[in-house]
């Protein structure tokens, strides 16, 4: 078992009138790469602030590295927490400068340069930050989180306004930094940024945690096939006298979606409908994507 | 500590605003006093009397209270500043406590006011060597320790309202009406007995007009009975309300959302 990165329980905040987080629980063990998934306004952003000390929770508890609430935490810890924030008249260098002495960062220079090559920013790296578009901003604050070679890596919609060469970049620079034995959390709305990257997921609606686990665990629900016929309407009609069939919905292309109950094999199925009298026309398996498993579990 | 006040230099280091007010500070000073300098007092004050020792350091003194107000609009730009970038939320979830964030900041303050009464003595000196054949040089040098008190109290105020209001204009405003108008409003509705003892009161008479201190009071007091706070008091209750005034800034970001 790997040593315990983040607990946190019962967390709980609301802003005036809202109920932002209404007890959220979950534990990050070193080396996963932990998604946090939830539409907009799901809390992800509250619970980031709060585990970051920008917040206060109103009820509940933290502790990182078994270490509790310490401000040093943080030293151990590289986030970028919503927008880039820096000071635009200085460059990116001096920005990063300013991160290194409160980071506590021995050699500085040397850990720039790299952080900066490595987010491709280097030949920039003398241009004032309020010259930067929108993708050199999210990456100059990817580099600023790297900075200090983190135990942890938190990040929140790290993706946002970068072009899709800029995403696949960073997911690929996730996965490396994840190889490296490091523990990473993310927060996300796009569900194959974190299915693509993401061993551990937690889902959360409306300040609410609706599931969480492992990615497989979150995933492994019963099979799944797709299946059509000449007649739809027939088809639909007998499915439901099928036992251990189950409608799920209808795809754009007229195909439906049945997820099975029981471990029948494909030619069962056929067969089970051919006794009923419908010839399918169409049948696959279907690997569930962490969206219709993100659909299901958001609307039980 | 060392490491506040490294962070602070990165970020002021190459803020041009800052120099620029800076700048403007440091020629604003001199030329002030020398602009009194053609003034002809002879028929009542020689100008040994105003430029000589001891009396140039309250004379300085004065005139650079004046440009209290511009100095703290500097703080509260860098203050508000952090809040504009977000840069104090940045820190945090970097690492610093909510302590260094506002420590780390009032440290600005603190220097400010140093280099404020460094100039200052400086400036008066010079002056003071000019019209005095002795070189007396710490005669009245008293006069700029108060000032120093009296800019660490206004800057800390001004420090406050810009973490409380977090945006410049506002505080810069609140700031304005706050010198401007207490002595007119507080002044009215309370005695003067207790108004004497406000915070911006007691600051600000902190550098009199050095002369005739008697007469102005009989004036401006029309016979009443004059509330005289000596400098001692004055001076050790300013130190009292910075204290004060900068635990609430701490109070106020500690218990905040950043």
């Amino acid at each position: 078992m790997n040593a315990t990165i983040l607990e946190i329980s019962n967390l709980e905040k609301h802003y005036k009138n809202v109920k932002a987080l209404k007890g959220i629980s979950f534990k990050v063990n070193q080396g996963e790469v932990f998604g946090i998934l939830g539409p907009n306004g799901s809390g992800k952003t509250t619970t980031l602030g709060i585990l970051l000390g920008v917040l206060h929770a109103d009820h509940g508890d933290f502790s990182w590295f078994e270490n509790g609430q310490d401000d040093n935490n943080r030293l151990r810890i590289g986030a970028l927490l919503e927008t880039p924030n820096f000071y635009p008249y200085l460059s990116a260098k001096d920005n990063l400068k300013i991160v290194a002495r409160i980071k506590e960062i021995k050699t500085p220079e040397i850990a720039i340069d790299e952080v900066l090559k490595t987010v491709n920013l280097y030949e920039q790296r003398d241009f004032k930050f309020k010259t930067f578009s929108l993708g050199m901003r999210q990456r100059l604050a990817i580099a600023s989180a790297l900075l200090n070679n983190p135990e942890v890596l938190v990040l929140d919609e790290p993706t946002n306004g970068l072009d899709p060469m800029g995403i696949a970049e960073i997911r690929s620079l996730i996965r490396q930094i994840s190889k490296a034995g490091k523990t990473i959390i993310i927060a996300s709305h796009i569900l194959d940024e974190i299915e693509k990257v993401c061993t551990h997921v937690a889902i959360l609606r409306k300040g609410e945690l609706l599931k969480y686990g492992s990615l497989e665990e979150i995933l492994s629900n019963d099979p799944i096939v797709a299946i059509g016929a000449e007649n739809q309407e027939a088809l639909q009609q007998k499915l439901n006298e099928i036992s251990g069939l189950e409608l799920l919905k209808t795809r754009p292309d007229g195909a439906i979606l049945v997820r099975l109950s029981e471990n029948y094999s494909a030619t069962e199925i056929n067969r089970l409908f051919f006794e009923k009298g419908i010839v399918l026309n169409y049948l696959q398996p279907i690997h569930q994507s962490l969206e219709e498993s993100f659909i299901e579990i958001v609307n039980q | 500590m060392k490491k506040l006040l490294a962070i602070e230099w990165g970020k002021l280091r190459k803020y041009r605003v800052f120099w620029s007010f800076m700048a403007l500070y440091c020629i604003a000073i001199p030329s002030m006093l020398f602009g009194l300098g053609k003034f002809d007092f002879s028929f009542i004050l020689s100008k040994k009397m105003i430029f000589g020792f001891p009396n140039v350091y309250a004379v300085t003194s004065w005139l650079s209270s004046f440009m209290n107000l511009f100095m703290s609009i500097t703080i509260i730009t860098l203050t508000c500043n952090e809040f504009e970038y977000k840069t104090l939320r940045q820190h945090e979830i970097d690492g610093l406590s909510r302590k260094e964030l506002i420590f780390g900041k009032f440290s600005l303050v603190v220097l400010l006011s140093v280099f404020i009464a460094i100039y200052t003595f400086l400036v008066a000196s010079i002056a003071g060597m000019f019209f005095t054949d002795t070189f007396d040089i710490f005669n009245g040098i008293d006069a700029v320790g108060v000032y120093l008190i009296q800019t660490l109290g206004y800057f800390s105020l001004a420090f406050l309202l810009a973490i409380i209001l977090k945006k410049s204009s506002l505080s810069i405003i609140v700031l304005i009406l706050i010198i401007l108008f207490d002595g007119i409003t507080i002044g009215l509705l309370l005695p003067k007995n207790i108004y004497a003892y406000f915070p911006t009161e007691v600051f600000s008479n902190l550098t009199p007009f050095p002369f005739f201190r008697e007469t102005i009071d009989n004036i401006q007091n029309q016979g009443k009975e004059v509330v005289k706070i000596s400098k001692g008091l004055g001076s050790a209750l300013s130190i009292f309300y910075t204290f004060l005034i900068v635990y609430g800034a701490y109070f106020v970001v500690k218990k905040r959302d950043l």
